[in-house]
């Protein structure tokens, strides 16, 4: 509580919270058993189907595995989420 | 028929020996006929922190190669009656013992001791596998640090593969100054992360290294802090129902002294 | 000694048959039979020189003994002679510094300054077989076993071990556990220039440091020997 007000007054977070937050990511990760080379490959099929439509910025594209709020708000659920920078939409459709 | 326990945590350094030597002998304090099984094949340390290191003479290899009986492995403590060490073969590596010996050895133990705490190994390779195949139970050792929780995590996982079910957490060396500040991730901090029972915590204290040093178990000391949470951690395992160390007012500072006085939990 | 008729000793060097000089050749040629035949492969393909005392052989008879024995054990006899010093045996040697009083055989400390026993254990070491040399530290976890003797240039840590069939020197600390004559051998000795093993044993005889915390050792050199079944240690340099 006494924390809180701390961080109220502008003090940074304590190192406790960036542990637990920390920790709860990489857990996530952990349990789900996602490795990086798994994500690679996520990433590489999603590029494949975009790229039809939408000309994107492969380099910097980002996905990683996170928590997010469930729809009903019902608490905290794992979420994949995907940056992927848009250079230009492809005029022409197949 | 007697109980196996596996103390384990995946993270090298967080206190399973310690754990398994003072557990062991609060359990023996207790009138119960104890086995402790240094399972660290290679990197013998249980027989340093009980202090028996000078009276090994076989080995827990020995008695799996069957070049000798289990009954002249065991070395008796020199504190307690009851309290008995399978000590690690220290020239050898993991790949001397096979699952299927640890097994027959923890039934043989069984026989004789009311509880056989195994002490595993650090790592999740091969003498992590020996140690656990033979278990009933499990603690999982760990501290308020991101990566022995992280390994603790990943142990509770394979455990639970393995059918060890609910295992319990030690949460060690918990310094409550620390956690009071907000630099230190609290017992409850951990126990939401990990959702896993707890069966006792142990605070940061520095007799631990003393008893350590000495070969004398810490939890003989009743007056240490230390001591008192590894004697509840007895009682635990054997069924009594003891609330979990209250950490507060043992080193009780100023700030703490004026969140009391203005009613503010922590 | 035993009431068997013979008894094999077994030294680095080889064998050594004792026989009572009571018994006729018959009755040796079936002990030595019998006592081939327990050692099972024991021998098996090993060059032997074999020693003999407590009794004299003709030419014949040590033919005899010969075939037996490369018939029953595959062996190689290198050398089949009567043992002449008394290898192994420590007890006459005293004898030389010794003067019969009263009756009392007592030790006459003028001509020498080291102590009986191992004044006893320095003579009686006229070949010593096989040695190994080890330079450098032992550590933790490392084992060396060796069937004669073993020097090591260094320091033996805590949770090493030194295993020889014959002597152990370690010319450093001895902090590890050792484990001298381990075929069984209690002549053989542990020597070191600090010697605070966790454990030392010699042949089947094992001795640990005293619990006490206060303990500490002397820091001269020392050596551990065997004496009516017991493990003595003493420092090695003469006594002033």
């Amino acid at each position: 509580m006494l924390q809180s007000i701390m961080n109220f007054f502008g003090k940074t977070k304590p190192s406790k919270e960036v542990a637990k937050d920390r920790l709860k990511l990489v857990l996530i990760h952990d349990r789900a058993n996602v490795s990086p080379q798994f994500l690679e490959m996520i990433k590489s099929e999603i590029i494949k189907v975009i790229t039809n439509y939408i000309e994107i910025d492969e380099s910097e594209l980002e996905i990683q595995l996170t928590r997010t709020q469930s729809e009903d708000g019902q608490g905290i659920v794992p979420a994949l989420i995907a940056n992927i920078p848009i250079k230009n939409v492809k005029t022409k459709t197949k | 028929m007697g109980e196996v326990i596996v103390i384990t945590s995946g993270k090298g350094g967080v206190g399973k020996t310690t754990t398994t030597a003072n557990v062991g002998v609060g359990l023996a304090m207790r009138n119960k006929k104890v086995a402790l099984v240094d399972a660290d094949i290679g990197l013998r340390n249980l027989d340093l922190v009980l202090g028996l290191e000078n009276r090994i003479v076989f080995d827990l290899v020995d008695v799996v190669e069957g070049r000798c009986k289990l009954r002249n492995a065991l070395v008796k403590d020199k504190r307690f009656d009851g309290l008995y060490l399978l000590p690690a073969a220290q020239t050898r590596d993991k790949t001397a013992v096979k699952p299927e010996q640890m097994i027959k050895l923890c039934n043989d133990l069984r026989k004789e001791f009311d509880f056989v705490l195994i002490d595993c190994p650090a790592g999740i390779e091969q003498g992590f596998n020996n140690a656990v195949v033979a278990a009933d139970r499990a603690i999982v050792v760990t501290t308020p640090e991101v990566s022995a929780v992280r390994d603790a995590d990943r142990v509770i996982g394979l455990l639970e593969a393995k059918e060890l079910r609910n295992p319990r957490l030690l949460i060690n060396r918990i310094r409550n100054d620390m956690v009071r500040r907000g630099e230190m991730m609290s017992i409850e901090d951990v126990k939401d992360i990990l959702a896993v029972d707890i069966i006792g915590i142990v605070p940061d204290d520095e007799k631990i290294v003393i008893s350590t040093n000495r070969g004398e178990p810490v939890i003989t000391d009743g007056k240490s802090l230390a001591g008192q949470a590894y004697n509840n951690i007895a009682r635990r395992i054997l069924g009594e129902d003891v609330p979990l160390l209250d950490l507060e007012g043992h080193d009780e500072g100023f700030m703490l002294k004026l969140k009391k006085f203005l009613g503010i939990k922590n | 000694m035993s009431d068997n008729g013979v008894i094999f000793k077994a030294t680095k060097d080889g064998l050594i048959i004792i026989m009572n000089k009571e018994l006729e050749f018959d009755e040796i040629y079936n002990e030595i039979n019998k006592k081939l035949i327990s050692a099972g492969n024991f021998f098996k393909g090993a060059s032997l020189g074999v020693k003999y005392r407590g009794r004299k052989l003709s030419e014949e008879e040590i033919k005899i003994i010969c075939e037996l024995m490369t018939q029953k054990t595959e062996t190689t006899i290198s050398s089949f002679e009567e043992e002449t010093n008394n290898l192994g045996f420590n007890t006459d040697i005293k004898e030389e510094n010794t003067i019969k009083e009263n009756g009392f055989i007592k030790y006459d400390m003028r001509k020498e300054t080291y102590s009986n026993d191992i004044k006893s254990i320095l003579h009686s070491r006229e070949e010593e077989g096989i040695t190994k040399f080890y330079r450098g530290t032992v550590r933790s976890g490392q084992l060396i076993s060796y069937d004669g003797n073993i020097v090591i240039l260094g320091d033996v840590n805590p949770g090493a071990e030194i295993q020889a069939g014959g002597n152990i020197i370690v010319m450093g600390w001895l902090r590890g556990t050792v484990h001298a004559g381990m075929y069984g051998n209690d002549k053989a000795i542990v020597a070191s220039l600090s010697l605070q093993p966790v454990q030392l044993r010699i042949a089947n005889i094992i001795t640990r440091p005293p619990d006490e915390q206060k303990y500490e050792s002397p820091s001269v050199p020392e050596i551990a020997f065997v004496k009516d079944n017991m493990i003595f240690i003493e420092s090695f340099l003469p006594q002033k």
